[in-house]
């Protein structure tokens, strides 16, 4: 499960494009995984976060 | 305390750009404290101008925003005022290593038990993406249209040039070396100096071909390797005098 | 008290020892003629923090600092280093912070005459850093004074919450008169700001608003010069030192070691301010009882300016240049 706090995110696409089995895309301007099961919980995403705005 | 206390939520989302790496360094430092297991009101944050100069008002600490070149001699001033606080410096490499140079020059000489971090990405963000003393020979800014004439200045010299000397280079890719070579900063009795990789995207990254701040920091990532020894450029990792 | 405790004292080392007695924490300063000596007495001085740095830029800066971490705290130069203290200035006035600079100046502009006395920075000082700002000076005219309003620029820097300039010459600086110390009793005022690492939150160079930056808000810009400006002269009304003679309805305005001088001319009335700036409400009630008013100062007429905007009358100018000054040149001067 990835939580994104709404007004921190800038899509930067950071984690997006970071996220090492590419489980990520902009909904409605804030990062979600495309298939939750398929999330292994790296945190790649949360650890470049410039806003901190993303935590797995 | 956690390490999310050592930020102003109150003030986020933050000035910079989407997909800036100040932030992801503000987040590493705020871990760093919090590992160090410092309290709020021993840590004292000074900062001078530039788009890093901004973070000394984001971190939930007393905190100067001093001016440009001069967040140096502010901290070695805070410092002789009262030996019990924890006085780190976070800047841009135009403040600490352009306008700011003598003062570091000094600063480090004197070996004040100060840290001082520096935010480098080559280039005044702030002010629209002029050349800065840390742009390499012929790399295009709004400055150097024709391409830098200039080598820069090498910051690992400059500092370990002094009998005492704390000198450290990590980046924004390699956050957890960098919080660790923060932490190792923080403890050190006496003068230190991070120099922290880094890149600006939008005042420079998209000017020279960078599509994002993505390409930017993966670039860092393939260039920059942690290191035993701080021999070449791109070595990260510590270099201090016994 | 009386003989036994009079002491022979230089100009600089009489601020020196003001400003420990006003109970300054840290001193950092840069050589500079005439400056120098202040510096050389309080690096002798064992339990104070003392930095001798690279330069005026870092000396102000230092100071700064030291005062947010709590510390009273002086520096002290000459027309060069004031110069480049322009910038740390305005940090003092924007954020609120309380220290002294002081500036003995010399023959200027540029190197000068770096051993000859001047009152050439007066303009220059009363407009001190860029942006409106609300400068306090003061400027003593003898030794003694030089220790006794050392401590007047302490605690008004304290109660203002601001920059006080104390502006000397080098002839102030350099003469050593008899001072009896013991004798001089000024109230001291303490500090009363909070001081970094309990809580004093984020002080900036930026327009803020318990500091958070506000740098496209005009009315908090607003909100910000009305406050500081209504705190200064609300402030100064409590330091309104001068010296006063009456004689005959022509007025001469002098101050620092040429008031000295012009104090022979007894067929004057003869104002000497030392508050220098703003300019005291006494001097324009004075100034109306007389026909006619003459500044004698060591430069081109700079408070003559001063005086002739705020008095809105004409002034006659004496100036006396080249770094010397005697009796003749003012009488000279005068008719």
């Amino acid at each position: 499960m990835v939580k994104v706090t709404k007004e921190y995110c800038k899509q930067c696409n950071l984690c997006i494009k970071l996220c090492p089995f590419n489980n990520m895309e902009m909904k409605d301007n804030i990062p979600v995984l495309k298939d939750p099961e398929k999330c292994k919980k790296c945190k790649i995403c949360e650890k470049y976060c410039p806003e901190w705005g993303l935590e797995v | 305390m956690s390490e999310k206390d050592w930020i102003k939520w109150d003030r986020y989302p933050s000035l910079w750009c989407g997909g800036c790496g100040i932030g992801i360094m503000a987040k590493y430092i705020a871990k760093a404290f919090e590992e160090l297991g410092y309290s709020k009101d021993e840590v004292v944050v000074v900062s001078g101008i530039g788009c890093t100069g901004r973070i000394a008002g984001y971190l939930n600490v007393d905190s100067v925003h001093g001016l440009h070149g001069r967040a140096v001699p502010l901290a070695e001033g805070i410092k002789e005022g009262n030996k019990k606080l924890k006085v780190v410096v976070i800047s841009g490499d135009g403040d600490l290593l352009g306008i700011g140079g003598n003062h570091l020059l000094h600063t480090a000489r004197r070996n004040v038990d100060i840290t001082v971090i520096c935010y480098n990405n080559e280039i005044y963000g702030m002010t629209g993406g002029q050349m800065a003393p840390t742009t390499r020979l012929e790399s295009f800014t709004v400055t150097s249209p024709f391409g830098c004439e200039y080598n820069p200045i090498n910051a690992h010299k400059l500092i370990s040039s002094n009998r005492n000397y704390f000198y450290a280079r990590s980046s924004v890719w390699h956050v957890d070396h960098m919080k660790n070579v923060v932490k190792e900063a923080l403890s050190h009795d006496g003068f230190s100096f991070v120099e922290v990789i880094a890149y600006c995207i939008t005042n420079n990254g998209l000017r020279t071909g960078f599509k994002d701040a993505y390409e930017m920091i993966t670039t860092i990532k393939k260039m920059y390797k942690p290191s035993e020894e701080v021999k070449e450029e791109t070595d990260l990792g510590v270099d201090k005098s016994d | 008290m009386g003989v036994r405790s009079m002491k022979l004292l230089m100009g600089n080392e009489a601020v020196a020892l003001g400003a420990l007695k006003a109970g300054m924490g840290f001193y950092s300063g840069y050589p500079i003629t005439p400056a120098s000596e202040i510096m050389h007495f309080l690096a002798k001085v064992k339990d104070l923090s003392f930095v001798h740095c690279e330069d005026e830029i870092a000396a102000i800066n230092m100071i700064i600092g030291a005062s947010l971490a709590g510390r009273k705290t002086m520096t002290a130069t000459s027309g060069p280093g004031f110069s480049l203290m322009q910038e740390g200035l305005g940090l003092g006035y924007m954020a609120e912070i309380p220290f002294v600079i002081v500036n003995t100046m010399r023959v200027g502009p540029s190197t000068g005459m770096p051993t000859l006395p001047s009152q050439g920075d007066v303009s220059f000082a009363c407009h001190n850093s860029h942006g409106d700002t609300y400068p306090i000076i003061f400027y003593p005219n003898s030794v003694e004074e030089c220790y006794k309003i050392t401590i007047e620029a302490f605690n008004c820097a304290e109660e203002a919450k601001q920059p006080v300039i104390l502006l000397m010459d080098a002839f102030l600086s350099h003469m050593y008169e008899p001072v009896d110390v013991e004798s001089i009793n000024v109230d001291i005022k303490n500090r009363d700001k909070k001081k970094l690492g309990e809580g004093l939150g984020h002080t900036t160079g930026l327009i803020s608003e318990n500091g958070d930056p506000k740098t496209k808000d005009p009315e908090a810009y607003k909100r910000w010069l009305k406050r500081v400006k209504e705190k200064r002269d609300n402030i100064v009304k409590n330091y309104n030192q001068y010296e006063y003679t009456k004689a005959g309805d022509k007025l001469i305005i002098a101050y620092g070691v040429t008031s000295r001088v012009v104090s022979d001319l007894k067929d004057y009335s003869i104002f000497r301010p030392i508050r220098l700036f703003p300019v005291l409400d006494e001097l324009k009630e004075i100034a109306k009882e007389h026909s006619e008013i003459i500044v004698v100062e060591m430069n081109d007429g700079q408070y003559a300016d001063i005086l002739e905007k705020e008095l809105k009358r004409e002034i006659k100018r004496v100036p006396i240049l080249g770094g010397d000054i005697t009796l003749e040149d003012v009488r000279k001067g005068l008719d």
